[in-house]
């Protein structure tokens, strides 16, 4: 609760204003390890934990309930955000949550076609995601940002709600991450 | 009435046959082979007792195997052979089905059947010798040859087939060694598919020439891939897809062809137990269970219809072991205890998994006469094992005596990393529950980092194993902090941990985080969905039990 105050950018539509969209855990909170289904990238195929790989690192992490065009133009500037950083600095991927949403092969197409380049891709088979990270149903997005292992700030969608001035509120929490 | 009608038969055949005989002819050299006229053994009436067995017995001279019974359902895939006869199609069919799915003996089986329908398929000859080749009985070149034989009536997609055959065998053509042998026996494959490249025989051939089987290369997979382009459904190909992507380490990327397999041979054992292989390393344990059970059905009723003894079947043991494995970890005791007595009835020993089915239960008895039985043959192993149960019963008297046996094996075999591993295991649950939390916690977390990224370890559900030990002893010892770390390492590792599951749920209640233990709950309640609920909750209650032994944790409640 004490850190309630802290950043969490909520972007919603006028018409979802009253009804913020709340997903993740709350900044301070632990991002604990998972593992998913890695769809793209040299882990493909693999059951992989990047949260344990980031170790003490700077992280991004994006849950998606859907592959949209929107969510597309947000994983690629992860892609450039990590490019752009020395290696190893900063870690970002994106699970998908569900198995039934999009099938290994497909995601991997996905990233494909997106031309993400090093963000890795990959599928949590339940839809409820990892209980520790308190996901909201009904968030179609939800972004974690993550230092040590401490959630620094958390960004959660509706669907449809991801639009410019969302991709650039998250841009903004990325580009400080981890920075000194 | 019913016995008496087969004596009465026997009677007759046997006066009938005994009319027929004649003196046993001298053997003049080798006969040529021909499924047909074989019989097996000439008989003369001094050897009465023998034509009785003949009679009785229709067993086909090659394989020595009773004719195969057609099971229409049993796989989809069809290569049309050149064959007037419908019934040699359909055995030729069956035989593919079965020698894709390694069950050697039936591929060998209906293909001698295949060959009582028509003895001059050229094809069915050919299936036939790699049937008994892998099955390593009959006489597998002399198979062969005789498919060589017949080669001029078979098409031209089969005499390539036959002809790359034997250039492999090395009994055609001048290769000597066994890489020229096979690069002969590649470019007549290649040839084939250049002027046919939709024989499925011949992708399969050459995926299996240079790749082999079960532990295929990497040489294999764009042929196999190859061919599921052609037909998605081929049983071979999807087979081998399977074990290749578990072997190099990518088991996701395998399960679509686990799938595949599943779909190209709905009546096959193997296929509903090769899933399995994937599923318990990616966490899709919903499925596994109920797949394997598929396949130990499945077996029964192959072993029914084909007369087949259980000790001819390779494959059942395994697939029996590897059901117990899964309705343990999904807490489904009930269905292990009828598949425990099945293996009793056959033979089949699992001491260890017998053990985690008793302790599972908290039925001490039988776990203690399990220990009593391994401490026969092997006193380290029991040593641990009674260690486990003296430690969950809270005896810490006799669970250091049984850690101190361990240790002083530790120390005569110090390379010996399974007992190092179990040693840590032991002693530092003993630590955690005597007042040394935090070096038993250590303790338990050498054996976690040991283990982690061991890929060997992480099947069949055993990559949790030491995470959930890990979380449990930090209970007992106090250490909430640690035991999130082990309980979410362990739903890392193993999504289908329920010790995992019910240890985050226990230890979000006594911090007040009601949402996440109520996601976790929900966790543990999917994964043991199937469970006794009694069992359920026993387990829950026993986490709750380490966790309220311990006040220091409480320092944690509410750190978020």
């Amino acid at each position: 609760m004490r850190f309630a105050f802290l950043l969490t950018a909520v972007l919603v539509s006028p018409l979802a204003a009253k009804d913020p969209c709340v997903s993740g855990p709350a900044p301070g909170g632990k991002a604990g390890p998972y593992s998913f289904l890695v769809a793209s990238g040299p882990q493909r195929g693999q059951p992989t934990c990047y949260v344990c790989e980031t170790a003490e690192k700077a992280g991004v992490i994006v849950f998606a309930r859907s592959a949209t065009p929107q969510l597309g133009k947000l994983m690629q500037k992860r892609d450039k955000a990590v490019e752009d950083r020395p290696k190893g600095e900063l870690t970002a991927w994106m699970t998908v949550l569900g198995e039934k949403t999009l099938s290994i092969d497909a995601l991997g197409k996905w990233a494909k076609e997106q031309g993400l380049k090093v963000v890795p891709t990959g599928v949590f088979d339940d839809p409820v995601g990892p209980p520790s990270y308190k996901l909201a149903s009904d968030a179609d997005i939800t972004v974690i940002l993550f230092l040590n292992r401490k959630v620094t700030a958390t960004f959660a969608y509706h669907a449809g709600n991801v639009d410019d001035a969302a991709v650039k509120a998250v841009n903004d929490g990325v580009t400080s991450l981890g920075k000194k | 009435m019913t016995t008496r009608f087969p004596l009465t038969l026997l009677a007759a055949a046997l006066l009938v046959t005994a009319a027929q005989a004649q003196p046993r002819p001298k053997a003049k050299g080798k006969p040529p082979l021909d499924a047909t006229n074989l019989q097996i053994p000439d008989v003369t009436p001094l050897h009465a007792p023998a034509m009785v067995f003949v009679v009785l017995d229709d067993r086909m001279p090659l394989t020595k195997l009773r004719p195969a019974v057609y099971m229409p359902d049993l796989c989809v895939y069809r290569y049309r052979v050149g064959t007037a006869a419908p019934e040699c199609q359909k055995f030729v069919d069956q035989a593919l089905g079965y020698f894709y799915s390694y069950m050697w003996i039936e591929a060998a089986r209906s293909a001698e059947t295949a060959l009582k329908h028509d003895p001059n398929c050229a094809y069915a000859w050919l299936v036939l010798h790699r049937g008994l080749d892998r099955w390593a009985r009959g006489d597998a070149t002399a198979a062969l040859k005789k498919a060589q034989e017949l080669m001029p009536k078979a098409s031209h997609r089969e005499q390539l087939l036959i002809t790359a055959k034997l250039q492999e065998k090395g009994l055609l053509g001048t290769a000597t060694t066994a890489d020229e042998k096979k690069k002969a026996a590649g470019k007549t494959l290649d040839d084939l598919l250049v002027i046919y490249d939709d024989d499925e025989e011949a992708w399969y051939a050459h995926a299996v020439l240079y790749g082999g089987i079960q532990s295929a290369t990497a040489e294999a997979v764009p042929y196999h891939k190859a061919l599921l382009r052609i037909n998605p459904a081929h049983p071979g190909s999807n087979h081998e897809l399977v074990h290749f992507y578990e072997n190099t380490r990518r088991p996701a990327l395998g399960w679509p062809y686990a799938e595949g397999y599943i779909a190209s041979s709905p009546g096959v054992p193997h296929a509903f137990h090769m899933q399995s292989h994937l599923a318990t390393r990616i966490g899709k344990w919903d499925k596994t269970a109920d797949r394997s059970a598929r396949a130990v059905e499945l077996q029964r009723e192959y072993h029914r219809v084909q007369k087949v003894p259980v000790g001819d079947d390779h494959q059942f043991s395994h697939h029996l072991e590897t059901l117990m494995l899964a309705l343990l970890h999904d807490g489904r005791f009930a269905e292990a205890e009828a598949i425990k007595a099945e293996c009793g009835k056959h033979g089949f020993k699992f001491p260890v998994i017998w053990f985690r089915l008793a302790f599972g239960q908290r039925k001490w008895d039988a776990a203690e006469t399990l220990v009593a039985d391994q401490r026969k043959t092997d006193k380290t192993q029991a040593s641990y094992l009674a260690a486990l149960t003296h430690l969950d019963r809270g005896d810490t008297a006799k669970a250091a005596a049984e850690v101190d046996v361990l240790r002083l094996a530790q120390q005569n075999k110090k390379g010996d990393r399974r007992l190092e591993q179990r040693l840590w295991e032991a002693q530092g649950r003993l630590m955690c529950q005597t007042g040394s939390g935090e070096a038993g916690v250590k303790l338990l977390k050498r054996a976690v980092d040991k283990n982690k990224d061991d890929y060997q370890h992480h099947a069949w559900g055993g990559g949790a194993y030491f995470m959930e030990s890990w979380g449990a002893g930090a209970l007992e010892a106090g250490q909430w902090d640690v035991a999130e770390e082990a309980f979410l390492e362990a739903l890392a590792h193993d999504a289908g941990s329920v010790r995992g599951s019910l240890g985050m749920q226990v230890l979000c209640e006594k911090q007040g985080r009601a949402d996440e233990a109520k996601r976790f709950a929900a966790v543990a309640q999917r994964l043991w969905a199937k469970a006794d609920p009694n069992d359920l909750a026993a387990l829950r209650d026993q986490m709750t039990g380490r966790a309220g032994k311990a006040t220091s944790g409480v320092a944690a409640a509410g750190s978020e």
